[in-house]
């Protein structure tokens, strides 16, 4: 996994991933480079259910990749299988 | 008129259809999504949709303005409720118009299913007698492009 300098992210947890993390917003120091990076180590912390294939991501209220380089003051919200209609 | 709404209230078609007359128009088609008492085995007596609503209303306009492009449509209008739904309640309403139905049918299908593959929205079912369950669509993700 690639680290660099400590980095400030907002992360908002959603439905299945609020239930698990058991809150709805939170913080984190972090020197994770990527969402990807990210969403590994908060799988970790939070024993996620749902495996990172199965996740999209958003950064700052767009879609983006996995892959996408995390920058200080991001706020990220993993997003779970959809099931809307 | 292209308009993508999120309800907290309940859906009424009459309403929403209303947003879409105009003389030139020759078809609409519309989709209710329903509220049904059973998925998967299990009686299901409610429905809770949590919605990212940013991303979802700005998704939803997207959609719908595809779907414009794409069959030529003059109008259309989508409708997702959020929060607690009971059993039989309008849980999503689509409406296009165009000059002939082809154009319309086809329209109101690709914008029904685009929101359900691609609106980040997340149900959760409550029953009798059991623990409430996100229910998780893992098919969906495949539809969207990595950008």
């Amino acid at each position: 996994m690639h680290r660099s300098a400590t980095k400030t992210i907002t992360v908002q947890y959603v439905a299945v991933l609020k239930e698990q993390s058991n809150r709805y917003i939170e913080v984190v120091k972090t020197e994770a480079m990527t969402c990807r990076d990210l969403y590994q180590d908060l799988q970790k912390k939070y024993q996620f259910s749902i495996s990172i294939a199965h996740m999209r991501v958003a950064v700052n209220h767009e879609f983006c990749s996995m892959e996408k380089q995390l920058e200080d003051q991001d706020l990220v919200i993993f997003i779970p299988p959809v099931c809307g209609g | 008129m292209i308009k993508f709404i999120l309800s907290s209230e309940p859906i009424y078609p009459s309403e929403m259809s209303r947003l879409l007359v105009n003389n030139t128009v020759g078809a609409l088609v519309t989709f209710e999504g329903w509220v049904r008492n059973y998925n998967q085995g299990k009686l299901v007596v409610a429905l809770e949709y949590e919605v990212y609503e940013i991303l979802a209303q700005k998704e939803g306009e997207k959609i719908l303005q595809e779907a414009q492009t794409k069959f030529n449509l003059c109008g259309a209008v989508a409708c997702h409720r959020q929060g607690r739904l009971n059993v039989g309640e309008i849980a999503v309403w689509v409406g296009a118009t165009a000059v002939h139905r082809g154009a319309a049918f086809a329209g109101t299908r690709y914008i029904i299913n685009s929101i359900k593959n691609r609106l980040p929205i997340w149900k959760k079912e409550f029953y009798n007698g059991e623990q409430p369950q996100w229910i998780l669509c893992s098919q969906n993700h495949r539809f969207f492009s990595e950008d």
